[in-house]
């Protein structure tokens, strides 16, 4: 679904903010997009989005160079930007305005997602609604659109914790084989249980590129006790039930992904890290 | 470059929509005013004139500087050229029409003024008022096409205060040509032989023409270039 060939962008000279990208994004999946603040996060999902022009190397989407901004193209993809502006009309007016453009959006659908929300009377003026309303709105017309990539730059920013199991929910709704969601945020404890596969990205470059299931088989989560004291850990931290870590998966042993943990180990590890998944890293 | 007349149709009712309150505004501000210039003296157009520059290059592209607003209408599934259009025809049709339109409703308003004041007023005249300055303001327009086309390109160029910045731009522009055209009678004519000079720019009047159209053309081709190149 998307192919980046090394991809540079900077916005200044000498500073490069994505440095010599390569990525293959596949379709049918969640994908967290995680890494430390000012990594590049945002840049590269505008890139994909053809909101910023690379300096250099190709970027493909669905087909399309996304700097053209084609129509086939734009009415494929709906950003999510982390800071968004609403206009001064009702969600009803929204809807009537905006619909049209997407061909495969569903009103039934809207409203589905709307009710998940709480969110009931479309009669309300956006620019009335608080931030954290008003972006349940604009992610329910998003998934209404049925638009087969979903970037969506810190959805879950600005939502209260019942709103944050919503969006999780309503995400798992609206997915199918044909889209891609693409999720990058900071508070990975909102992705748990939601994405399929994870990108780290790491002062412009890809760190790690691998589905859940990749990461599994050579990584292992465990918690540590007195009794099972471990060896040859990438990282650990103590925590209420122990010293959780994560290891090289050698025994292959089932476990479930901790996805600060994960973040954490491949930071303090980047280069055995990147040795290990050299071979998946897509 | 793909025009599909449903979806152009769709974008422009959207950004009808989204500027309504604040084009009305401005409009209706600017009509009535001019429509009190239109009760007091007909012939002062130039005024009407300049506000619609001023207005033109303030807001015509107010989507695009800010960046939040901006990201909006970029990521809509519409052609580059479909939004350049819609912007063309709210600035050249939509904004002459519904200007000239609150200009006439200014001067109804300020015609019954002036006869509930006593000044008294003959509304008859009204119609060939309005006549009158609309086909003015039509020939300003054709004379000075390529000033609109500035600050129409400055909009998009400049993004905030274009108004403004399009207006020291012109200043520029014009203090040029007058120290140019001072040099060249100076060193090259004396200022006994100005005659001379004048008669020699009256000669080249159609290149003038030809060279205005010219300008205006590149200016909206470089606004559209401009909506292409947008990056957030």
């Amino acid at each position: 679904m998307i192919k980046i060939n090394d991809l540079n962008f900077s916005y200044k000279r000498n500073k490069l903010v994505t440095n010599n990208v390569n990525l293959n994004i596949q379709k049918g999946y969640i994908h967290g997009l995680l890494g430390k603040n000012g990594t590049g996060k945002t840049t590269l999902l505008k890139l994909i989005a053809g909101l910023l022009f690379p300096d250099s190397g190709k970027i493909e989407v669905m087909g399309f160079n996304p700097q053209k901004r084609q129509v086939g193209f734009l009415s494929n993809v709906f950003f999510l930007p982390e800071e968004f502006d609403v206009y001064k009309m009702s969600i009803e007016d929204y809807v009537k305005t905006h619909a049209p453009f997407y061909p495969n959006f569903s009103m039934d659908d809207f409203d589905d997602f709307l009710n998940e929300f709480e969110i009931y009377n479309k009669k309300e003026k956006l620019t009335s609604l608080s931030f954290g309303t008003r972006k349940k709105v604009i992610i329910a017309f998003g998934l209404a659109t049925h638009s087969k990539l979903m970037i969506l730059d810190e959805p879950t920013n600005g939502l209260d914790i019942p709103s944050k199991s919503q969006f999780r929910k309503i995400i798992l709704k609206a997915m199918n084989e044909e889209t891609s969601i693409i999720i990058s945020t900071h508070q990975v404890r909102d992705l748990h249980n939601l994405i399929d596969s994870i990108i780290i990205l790491d002062e412009g470059n890809i760190l790690l590129n691998a589905s859940n299931q990749e990461i599994t088989s050579k990584l292992y989560f465990g918690v540590a006790t007195e009794e099972n004291a471990q060896s040859d850990i990438l990282y650990s931290e103590e925590s209420i039930s122990g010293n959780v870590f994560v290891k090289e998966n050698k025994e292959n042993l089932e476990s479930n992904i901790d996805i600060e943990l994960l973040f954490n180990s491949v930071f303090q590890n980047k280069e055995r890290i990147k040795n290990l998944f050299s071979n998946s890293n897509r | 470059m793909e025009l599909n007349l449903t979806r152009f149709w769709s974008l422009c009712k959207r950004d009808f929509k989204l500027n309504l309150k604040t084009d009305i505004f401005m409009l209706s501000v600017m009509g009535i005013i001019s429509g009190f210039f239109m009760v007091s003296s007909p012939s002062n157009s130039g005024f009407f004139t300049f506000l619609f520059l001023i207005l033109l290059g303030f807001s015509i592209f107010k989507e695009y500087h800010k960046k939040t607003s901006k990201t909006n209408i970029l990521m809509l599934p519409v052609s580059n050229l479909e939004r350049y259009l819609s912007v063309f025809v709210r600035a050249f049709i939509y904004y002459p029409i519904v200007l000239s339109l609150f200009m006439l409703l200014g001067s109804i308003v300020f015609g019954i003024l002036y006869l509930v004041i006593g000044v008294g007023f003959d509304f008859t005249l009204l119609p060939n008022f309005y006549v009158e300055i609309v086909k003015e303001w039509g020939e300003s327009f054709l004379e000075t096409h390529f000033v609109f086309a500035l600050y129409f390109f400055g909009s998009i160029f400049y993004k905030k205060n274009a108004g403004l910045k399009v207006s020291l731009l012109l200043m520029g522009i014009a203090f040029s040509v007058f120290i140019i055209y001072f040099l060249i009678v100076h060193y090259f004519f004396g200022a006994h032989e100005i005659h001379r000079l004048k008669a020699m720019v009256d000669t080249y009047n159609s290149l003038e023409i030809t060279f205005g159209i010219i300008v205006s053309f590149f200016l909206l081709w470089l606004s559209y270039l401009r909506i292409t190149e947008e990056q957030v």
